[in-house]
């Protein structure tokens, strides 16, 4: 019999019968049959009227008022900046200083620990912190830097100690090497999600609008030194900042990276900041989501929801992947 | 006619009603019923609960409500809400955020005129306003602009002590005096008092860049720092530890407030008049910067217990009743008792579901007593539950004030908070005299709001509520009060010679003043507490 006149479907089914038996080999061959591009492309499942840059002005419009009824909600769960303290409940101490942090377990069964990095100033970018259904969740709360308003989860002066902590936080928390580590995390918390992400070579990066160039970010504010939160980064000169684009380089593989812009953010431009890191991706081949949305502000449609979904299909498709 | 006043809609959501044909008030905080402190409104569900209670309380429904007024003019989405869940067919009135802070204070005084002063953080554009109340109106004499708010600057420094921030002021009035006042000097600096009553603060005081603010997207992180305190120290995050410059900080505040408000009391009355004041807003709740403001010479002092936005509703109720409609006045605040009460039965069921030993029959006076004077921590809740930020005897927990040590054992055990804070002490008005040194011509000492000094009587017979500073938030009561609250007390001084108890809200860090037997119970069982005194019933741990 030439095996090569039988149909390819057939083929794949018989195949499939012979390691699942017929009764799975049909469901799954029927599901892939009917299966939609949404199914295809997991991350279409969610926003997917946010995907494409052609829209009518009507869902423009309702977009901008999604938005701003999500910031609305975010700024009234998080009313009284004073209490955020009670965010994080947990304590980290690590030598003379210490960090406050919060520990969410997954509703369900866990599949590894995301890292979530807040904004500046305490902003959580995609609302308040919510329990993932299937991962745990750990946030640290930045309170060095300028004003204690944030040190992009690095350092003071051109000492990196924040870093070192959250290293130390994450070893505390995450011992099992086996057990996957993500990072998510928007604006300063974007940074921070790369920086560690990378550095600890986690199994993916979820990031909304973050700085990448912090060097750039210093002369931003020109002369302004008294109200420069990234000034308050670096020590004697420039060279004692942070590098996220030189670690990158330094990196023979990179950790997939699903990344969320405003086209015109006004903090961060795309060109400064996030084009140049997806180059770096792009030129090391490294596996890389973007979605750039013709928003104006510092702010994206990202969520909690769709990292997880991100994280999810990380692990679908490479589940024996290296762990760091 | 039916009158419901409602605020609160940033915190402390409150609401009272006013039925004018019988000349009757009711009014209910919804923290108590949400068990959520501070109750910040969320959602739609959250505005009926504290109404209904008040109808219960008047035996009236809904419908009966004829006018509603909010207190505050900012355009809230819930007043929609309120509105949608009413009906259309009310008439519904808008009424200005300090003029309730004045009305609720004025009217609920008793006193014919007065000068009044209200300061607070912020609302509807103001921190305060000067005013003269005479009989059944308020006139204003001037507004303080929200831009320099003396009551935000104590919120700001609570924030950078680490302490909390809104809600969380009476720590920072707790540690102030384990300090000195070392930035007194330069805070005034900062602060201009014109002769008119109008305040500036200078640049140094206000918000930080609103460029960060966007970045940060945070408003409310931005309008809690400002360049002064962080040129001063760092911010402290809890649990780092509390250093002397965190207390001196905490005085100098202190002392601030004291003084910027002391010279605005002074020009209201001078403006005014008056002989007598009236005081209303957050920062009135500062029971220190009351006590001073005994000293200043006023003929009567009277600050709304519930000064905070917890009376808002009921400011915007006596505000329409009488600055609107012109009704006479016919409403004096003697009680703060217009909470839930409950019946034995509920208590004994809540007691027996949670596993206590519930004893009936028994002489709970003797029994608490003894057991006071033994040195154990009683659970006290009687009748109904106060209105407002302090537990006046229906819902405390009481202590023997004798044991030096019983501060720290209360604060770490029971109710698991700061060291520093203080406990009050509650006195009956003859012999709170021999005890402390007030004026009671001028103030009545009933609801806690004012800090007096401590006689070395009580410096050395209940060293356990004199602060560091030998001074003490102290509560007198009635000599003709019959409340198991006062027999109480009285059997205590019988048996010990000290006719004092220290009293603390029945609550644990964090969580409102109980309302109900079930949430007497739960705080009962959490702290270290050893007896639970519910109406007649008494409960221990078994």
């Amino acid at each position: 019999m030439n095996w090569r006149a039988i149909p390819e479907k057939w083929r794949v089914l018989s195949t499939r019968a012979a390691t699942m038996g017929w009764r799975e080999a049909v469901r799954v061959s029927l599901m892939h049959a009917l299966r939609t591009p949404a199914d295809v492309i997991p991350l279409a499942n969610c926003n997917t009227k946010n995907y494409f840059p052609r829209k009518s002005q009507a869902e423009e419009r309702a977009q901008q008022k999604g938005l701003r009824r999500a910031r609305e909600d975010a700024a009234l769960s998080l009313h009284d900046a004073s209490n955020i303290d009670k965010i994080y409940p947990l304590v980290f101490h690590h030598g003379e200083r210490l960090i406050r942090y919060a520990r969410i377990p997954a509703r369900s069964e866990s599949r590894g620990l995301v890292v979530f990095f807040h904004g500046f100033n305490s902003w959580f970018h995609t609302g308040p912190l919510q329990p993932f259904e299937h991962f745990d969740l750990l946030a640290p709360w930045d309170t060095f830097g300028w004003k204690r308003q944030g040190s992009w989860f690095w350092g003071e002066k051109g000492n990196g100690f924040v870093a070192e902590m959250i290293r130390a936080l994450i070893r505390e928390q995450h011992p099992d090497p086996a057990v996957p580590l993500f990072c998510m995390g928007s604006s300063m918390g974007g940074f921070g999600a790369l920086w560690h992400g990378i550095s600890l070579g986690c199994r993916a990066i979820y990031a909304m609008a973050p700085q990448v160039d912090l060097a750039a970010k210093v002369t931003d504010y020109g002369s302004d030194n008294r109200n420069n939160p990234y000034g308050f980064l670096q020590g004697e000169s420039m060279d004692s900042l942070p590098d996220l684009l030189r670690l990158a380089a330094e990196r023979e593989t990179l950790p997939p990276l699903f990344l969320i812009q405003n086209l015109y953010d006004p903090v961060n431009e795309f060109p400064a900041h996030a084009y140049r890191l997806l180059d770096l991706y792009h030129g090391k081949r490294a596996w890389y989501g973007l979605r750039v949305h013709p928003g104006i502000l510092h702010e994206g449609d990202g969520s909690q929801a769709e990292a997880e979904l991100f994280f999810s299909m990380v692990l679908d498709r490479a589940p024996d992947a290296a762990c760091p | 006619m039916v009158v419901l006043g409602i605020g609160g809609f940033m915190h402390d959501y409150n609401c009272a009603i006013i039925d004018l044909k019988k000349k009757r008030v009711a009014m209910f905080e919804a923290e108590r019923i949400s068990r959520r402190k501070h109750h910040v409104i969320r959602k739609e569900d959250d505005m009926l609960a504290p109404i209904r209670q008040c109808c219960d309380t008047l035996d009236i429904a809904l419908r009966h409500i004829d006018v509603v007024v909010f207190g505050h003019t900012d355009p809230f989405p819930c007043r929609e809400w309120i509105k949608e869940r009413l009906g259309r067919g009310k008439k519904y009135i808008d009424v200005d955020h300090h003029h309730c802070h004045a009305a609720g204070a004025f009217f609920a005084s008793g006193l014919e005129s007065a000068a009044i002063v209200t300061l607070d953080g912020f609302g509807d554009g103001a921190s305060g306003i000067l005013a003269h109340g005479r009989g059944k109106s308020i006139d204003v004499l001037e507004r303080l602009s929200d831009q320099d708010s003396i009551g935000l600057e104590y919120t700001r420094a609570t924030y950078h002590l680490g302490l909390g921030g809104y809600g969380a002021e009476g720590k920072t009035q707790g540690l102030a005096p384990y300090g000195e006042p070392t930035l007194f000097d330069r805070y005034m600096e900062q602060i201009e008092i014109l002769p008119s009553g109008q305040m500036r603060l200078g640049e140094a005081l206000r918000t930080q860049a609103s460029r960060l603010a966007v970045e940060g997207g945070y408003l409310n992180a931005q309008l809690l720092n400002n360049d002064f305190l962080d040129e001063q120290l760092p911010r402290r995050i809890d649990p780092e530890p509390i250093t002397r410059d965190h207390m001196n900080l905490a005085a100098s505040i202190q002392k601030t407030l004291e003084t910027v408000a002391g010279r605005l009391c002074t020009i209201a009355r001078q403006r005014t008049g008056e002989a007598d004041l009236v005081l209303g807003g957050g920062v009135t709740m500062n029971s220190s910067l009351n006590g001073k403001l005994l000293e200043q010479g006023f003929r009567r002092i009277f600050p709304l217990p519930m000064a905070s936005d917890r009376g808002i509703g009921l400011g915007a109720a006596l505000y329409y009743v009488h600055q609107v409609l012109g009704e006479e006045r016919f409403f004096k605040l003697d009680s703060v008792f217009h909470g839930q009460a409950f019946a034995d039965k509920a208590g004994e069921s809540a007691m027996r579901r949670a596993g206590l030993r519930v004893v009936k029959g028994e002489d709970v006076i003797e029994i608490a007593a003894r057991a006071l004077a033994e040195g154990k921590i009683i659970g006290w809740f009687q009748g109904r539950s106060e209105m407002g930020a302090r537990a006046l005897g229906n819902r405390s927990i009481l202590a023997d004030p004798r044991q030096a040590d019983m501060k720290d054992i209360i604060n770490a055990r029971v109710k698991h908070r700061e060291w520093f804070r203080p406990f009050a002490p509650v006195a009956l008005a003859g012999d709170a005299p021999g005890y402390f040194d007030y004026p009671p011509e001028v103030a009545d000492l009933d609801f806690m709001t004012f800090t007096t000094p401590a006689r070395q009587a009580a410096r050395e017979a209940c060293p356990a509520v004199v602060h560091v500073d030998g001074t003490a938030r102290l509560q007198v009561l009635r000599a003709t009060d019959d409340r198991p609250y006062a027999r109480l007390i009285r059997r205590f001084g019988a048996l010990t010679g000290v006719p004092v108890l220290l009293n603390t809200s029945f609550n644990d860090q964090g969580e409102p003043i109980v309302e109900a037997p079930e949430e007497a119970v739960q705080t009962f069982l959490k702290a270290d507490m050893d007896l639970l005194c519910i109406g007649n019933l008494l409960g221990y741990k078994s």
